[in-house]
């Protein structure tokens, strides 16, 4: 089986937090999302940013600025959301056999408090003389779920190849 | 003339709060030795020297005179650095600035000028370049093992930190503001890892503590560099609560991910305050002392200082330009507004 990322244990109890006030009013988002993979796998993972994104901040408008790099291998932006949470994200692919993210992180700042979830978590740690390895165990990573994330996307990628910041809406 | 078998003579204008990191390094080392101190605050002075055995002035004019004093480490206000930086540099002495170098582009070119002109060692006190942590980073992306890099996150968020948020550095008109306070310090090492200096600024602040603020005690600052590749540096003195440390230091590379994990520090305690990581003993005395050692070495001409200081001018134009896209909201090239 595998879920979304909306679906995560960690970051599902991060959401509750935030909605019970734990750390009081949110006032900034970073998400880190950095796979192994072929292009394809960076389009999900675009997507599924945007999503998890939007599971934070609930359906807003962002004042953004992103950046690509040339082979639009990786791509980073740090936005303003309407309700004025500062929302940042990196999201990129290393060449490679897919296999599990190599980071998958989402910190969640408030006015009282934070959290900061390990998407990859929980996970065992195997060591053994051929060396280490960490299998995720409970709900399996993400097959990434087709979002509706396509007209953001589109804007993220205009504003990267324009240098100039965007209104987009998520 | 340096004497190499001796130590080097250092004075200290302005024995506030860094100054104590920068004694207690000294007092460990033996290329170097604590030989004078001043303040405007002369009392404080004369109490420093008393404690410190050495001299004690109360004007920088007299320290300059001591030529006992062969360096000079000011750790003064920001506003004050490009003048005192002139002066120093003026009157023959290697200088250690702490950091920002100036508070405004054409300021940190005045006083590189002025060290260059004089053949004298200019270091600028980003001292996080010395911390192990990013001299492992930093050793890690030479060794080719994670790629090119093309993202770096450097995250130093911590709580209200009065008094020693004096009112000197919350007033943006003599602290420069957080971009140009604290911000140089994260611009230095996202442009170092990346291996370039960056291209444009975007920034986003916040007065977390209190809306009255003046300057934006949580700031997230985004840069671009000409390779297209990113970095995202985002400092706070403004959590909650008031204990909250949190720090992560992450590249992206085209073939790997290098990272100071949250549990770095290798101790994880359960007490009645809850979870809490605890850092590791020595850390920031070593970052001085390092900081200092290479500062002692650049004025004996052993050495290339470090950061050099383009890098340390580089840091002044991006945080000077952070402060506009604060002020204007919108992204501001690097070179275009200064
Ligand atoms: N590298 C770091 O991590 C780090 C950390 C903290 C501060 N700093 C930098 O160090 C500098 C000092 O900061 P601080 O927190 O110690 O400040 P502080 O206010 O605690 O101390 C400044 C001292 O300088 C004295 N002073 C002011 N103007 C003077 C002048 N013209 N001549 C002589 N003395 C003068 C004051 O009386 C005071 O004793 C700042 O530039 C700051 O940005 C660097």
């Amino acid at each position: 089986m595998s879920a979304p990322l909306t679906t995560q244990p960690g970051f599902t109890r991060a959401l509750a937090a935030v909605r019970g006030g734990e750390i009081g009013l949110l006032r900034a988002v970073a998400l880190d999302l950095v796979a192994v993979g072929g292009g394809d796998a960076l389009q999900g993972l675009r997507i599924e940013a945007i999503g998890v994104l939007r599971a934070v901040t609930g359906p807003s408008s962002v004042e953004l600025q992103a950046h690509s790099t040339s082979d639009g291998g990786a791509t980073t932006f740090l936005g303003r959301a309407g309700h004025g949470v500062v929302v940042n994200a990196h999201v990129s692919v290393v060449a490679g056999e897919r296999r599990e993210c190599l980071r998958a992180t989402i910190r969640l700042v408030g006015t009282h408090g934070s959290v900061l979830v390990d998407l990859l978590r929980p996970r065992l740690d195997v060591r053994t003389a051929a060396g280490m390895r960490h299998p995720s165990f409970g709900a399996r990573r993400a097959e990434v779920s087709p979002g509706d994330a396509a007209e953001a996307l589109t804007a993220i990628a205009a504003s990267a190849r324009s240098g100039q910041t965007i209104s987009i809406t998520w | 003339m340096t004497d190499h078998g001796m130590p080097l003579g250092i004075g200290i204008v302005g024995v506030g709060g860094i100054a104590l990191s920068h004694m207690a390094a000294l007092r460990t080392m033996t290329s170097a030795q604590l030989v004078a101190v001043c303040d405007v605050d002369a009392s404080r002075a004369a109490e420093v020297a008393h404690a410190e055995r050495c001299e004690g002035y109360g004007s920088v004019e007299a320290l300059l005179a001591d030529d006992a004093v062969e360096a000079v480490i000011v750790c003064t206000p920001n506003m004050t650095h490009e003048a005192l930086g002139v002066q120093v540099l003026a009157a023959g002495k290697h200088l250690l600035m702490e950091k920002p170098l100036a508070m405004t582009p054409a300021g940190a070119r005045a006083v590189a000028n002025e060290a260059a002109e004089r053949g004298l060692a200019l270091a600028v006190g980003h001292s996080h370049r010395f911390s192990d942590q990013s001299v492992a980073i930093r050793e890690v992306i030479d060794s080719g093992e994670i790629g090119t890099p093309r993202f770096v996150r450097v995250v130093m968020n911590g709580g209200w930190i009065w008094p020693g948020w004096q009112a000197w550095v919350l007033n943006p008109a003599l602290s420069g503001g957080h971009s140009l306070h604290n911000g140089t310090h994260l611009i230095d090492l996202a442009s170092w890892w990346i291996g370039e200096p960056a291209t444009s600024v975007f920034s986003v602040g916040q007065h977390a503590t209190s809306e009255s603020l003046e300057i934006y005690d949580y700031l997230v600052m985004e840069l671009g560099f000409a390779n297209g590749a990113s970095a995202v540096c985002e400092i706070s003195r403004g959590e909650r609560p008031r204990s909250a440390s949190y720090l992560e230091l992450t590249v992206v590379g085209t073939k790997g991910v290098v990272s100071r994990e949250w549990d770095a520090e290798g101790v994880l305690a359960w007490t009645d305050t809850g979870l809490t990581a605890w850092a590791a003993d020595g850390f920031a005395e070593r970052v001085f002392v390092r900081e200092l050692e290479a500062f002692v070495a650049s004025s004996r001409s052993e050495a290339e200082v470090i950061p050099p200081v383009s890098a340390a001018i580089h840091a002044v134009d991006v945080a000077a330009a952070s402060e506009t896209s604060l002020r204007e909201g919108r992204t501001i090239e690097i070179g275009a507004s200064v």
